[in-house]
């Protein structure tokens, strides 16, 4: 291995500077679009919340994953899921401040309505603000926890091989306690803040979609990231084509996966033909959200599906990086007509893409980014005293 | 090696593969022309000696599972737009979304059984079949690299035995078949 003490991150001053410039733009016209557009303004917060809280969800996922099966392939790399959970106590507090917009977003949040309605009624004891509030916090103190639990058993080694070995299984079993509490609280979390938007329609099969594209966003943000680290020559001999490849397959197999659970979900609400289930892609098939649905599969899956099928272009830095942007622009367009259609129904606003969407996702990803960033800056991109760093820089085919 | 294979073989026996790809190695850089390596296990590094080409399976299974999708497909809409067209709970005769389960699993079952009766054919690995064994211990615990023999084989036997050969000897193609 080279390079093993040349291995800290330090933010560029230029980026940073760039970073917070497109901040500040993005934040004021976000602003703007509060007072201009405040049913747009609700639904682009809560979206770009939901999608950001989920990429940070991916790297705990990721690692826990990762721990369990005690790979050593992702040692090499493994601060960037780690400084991607950075983001969460930040998701907490964003939440609850797109929070403020329930009435805007929520049907269920409007009492006089929901007396009124048969159905909503019955959901009370589940779909209530204070329950909702309480279950968020929840959700963020159990994934905050585990984060930093996992986070720190990563970094600290001991160093005799016997305490190593204790220490390895410590790691996988509370990596295999944080699996079950992510498997439970994200569904509930998915069915909180995104299904609950259309209160009368449900899915049990939505948690699951939701999780394949955090999963699939998540290993294409990995990849970006540790693509644009090894570009400016960080990790030189640590990770090596080999690492891209097996995250090419990643995203390869979990693009199908996401494609496959859309499916799912479509074929059998097809097939029954239940009026208060086909409503939900009636929707989405009507207007102008026609072309945004159907595009939003080409691009999240036969876009990735067909560049990446080939061993060369896993193996292509450019095409990876290329996959990697269409795959986080693709699953932003996916929550886009997730959560969009049926508010917008309400408010009679047609499916719209505009500055105001474009900005404020710019707004949280330069946020995230930031965020990040300083994160992998606080220690050595590598754990010298991690035993499985040389086994897995070590990958090959 | 294969049967077509002819004349005379110098063999070097390493009992450790690091040392194994060191003397593959060092014997490449001379410019000698390896014909195999034998080991027990799988040994990163040899593909690389062998100038192997890729392999040709990943094609196979691609064109194999393309004429599953295919059939699959087709057979679903001859049977049930075509010859005999059922109604199934008002839905359209030709609804593609109800043949998509079984073209896919006809996919896979096309592309996998075809990969692997392709391999095991290429591979010429069947029943009868009557393995190549240059020494019994390639199989156990010592690692053996083929070089066909020439001119300058005392150069090579020096060579290899710099490197750590534990033996060097001479076989015909074919090898003992015991």
């Amino acid at each position: 291995m080279k390079n093993l003490n040349d291995s800290s991150y330090e933010i560029n001053p230029t980026l940073k500077q760039y970073l917070l410039i497109t901040l500040g733009v993005c934040a004021l016209i976000t602003a703007v679009s509060y007072f201009h557009a405040p049913v747009r303004f609700w639904v682009n917060i809560l979206i770009n919340n939901f999608y950001f809280v989920s990429l940070a969800l991916s790297g705990l996922f990721f690692l826990a994953l990762q721990n369990i099966t005690n790979s050593s392939w992702m040692r090499t790399y493994q601060r960037i899921p780690q400084a991607m959970t950075a983001f969460l106590p930040w998701g907490l507090g964003l939440m609850l401040l797109g929070f403020l917009g329930h009435h805007t977003l929520y049907e269920w949040t409007h009492t006089a309505e929901v007396l009124k309605d048969p159905v909503l009624i019955k959901k009370t004891a589940y779909l209530n603000v204070t329950f909702f509030l309480i279950r968020l916090v929840v959700y963020f103190a159990l994934w905050i926890t585990a984060s930093r639990l996992i986070n720190v058993l990563m970094n600290s080694w001991p160093s005799s091989p016997k305490q190593q070995e204790a220490h390895s299984g410590k790691l996988a079993r509370v990596s295999a306690i944080t699996m079950v509490v992510f498997a439970l609280s994200f569904a509930l979390f998915s069915y909180d803040s995104l299904m609950s938007v259309e209160p009368h329609w449900f899915s049990t099969i939505y948690s699951v979609y939701t999780f394949s594209g955090l999963f699939v966003s998540g290993i294409a943000f990995i990849t970006l990231s540790l693509l644009v680290l090894r570009l400016f020559g960080h990790l030189d001999g640590i990770v090596t084509r080999d690492h891209f490849h097996d995250l090419g397959k990643w995203m390869f197999g979990m693009s199908t996966f996401w494609a496959y659970i859309w499916f799912c979900q479509y074929m059998l609400i097809w097939y029954s033909n239940i009026p208060e289930e086909t409503e939900y892609y009636i929707l989405r098939d009507h207007d102008n959200w026609t072309w945004l649905f159907w595009s939003n599969f080409v691009i999240c899956f036969a876009v990735p599906f067909f560049i990446l099928l080939k061993r060369e272009s896993k193996r292509n830095y450019i095409a990876l990086a290329g996959v990697s942007i269409v795959l986080l622009v693709g699953h932003w367009v996916d929550l886009y007509t997730l959560v969009a259609p049926k508010i917008y129904e309400h408010y009679k606003i047609l499916a719209v893409i505009g500055p105001y969407e474009i900005l404020s996702a710019f707004l949280f990803a330069s946020g995230y980014v930031l965020i990040f960033l300083k994160k992998l800056q606080t220690r050595k991109l590598i754990v010298d005293s991690d035993p499985y760093l040389e086994e897995g820089s070590h990958l090959h085919q | 090696m294969d049967k077509k294979v002819q004349g005379e073989f110098v063999i070097g026996v390493f009992d450790d593969e690091e040392k194994l790809v060191k003397a593959g190695t060092l014997v490449k850089r001379d410019n000698f022309h390896i014909q195999d390596f034998f080991t027990p296990f799988p040994v990163h590094g040899l593909d690389e000696l062998l100038d192997i080409k890729r392999s040709r399976l990943p094609f196979v299974t691609f064109v194999a599972g393309g004429m599953g999708l295919i059939l699959a497909l087709a057979f679903q809409v001859w049977t049930s737009a075509v010859d005999w067209p059922i109604n199934v709970g008002g839905k359209p005769m030709l609804s593609i979304p109800a043949f998509i389960p079984i073209t896919f699993e006809l996919m896979v079952l096309c592309g996998a059984l075809t990969t692997v009766a392709a391999f095991l054919f290429r591979a010429k690995l069947f029943p009868g079949q009557i393995p190549v064994t240059i020494d019994r211990r390639q199989l156990d615990d010592q690692f053996l690299i083929v070089i066909p023999s020439g001119e300058k084989n005392a150069e090579l036997e020096k060579l290899l035995r710099d490197n750590g050969a534990v033996k060097v000897e001479k076989q015909m193609a074919g090898g003992r078949n015991e």
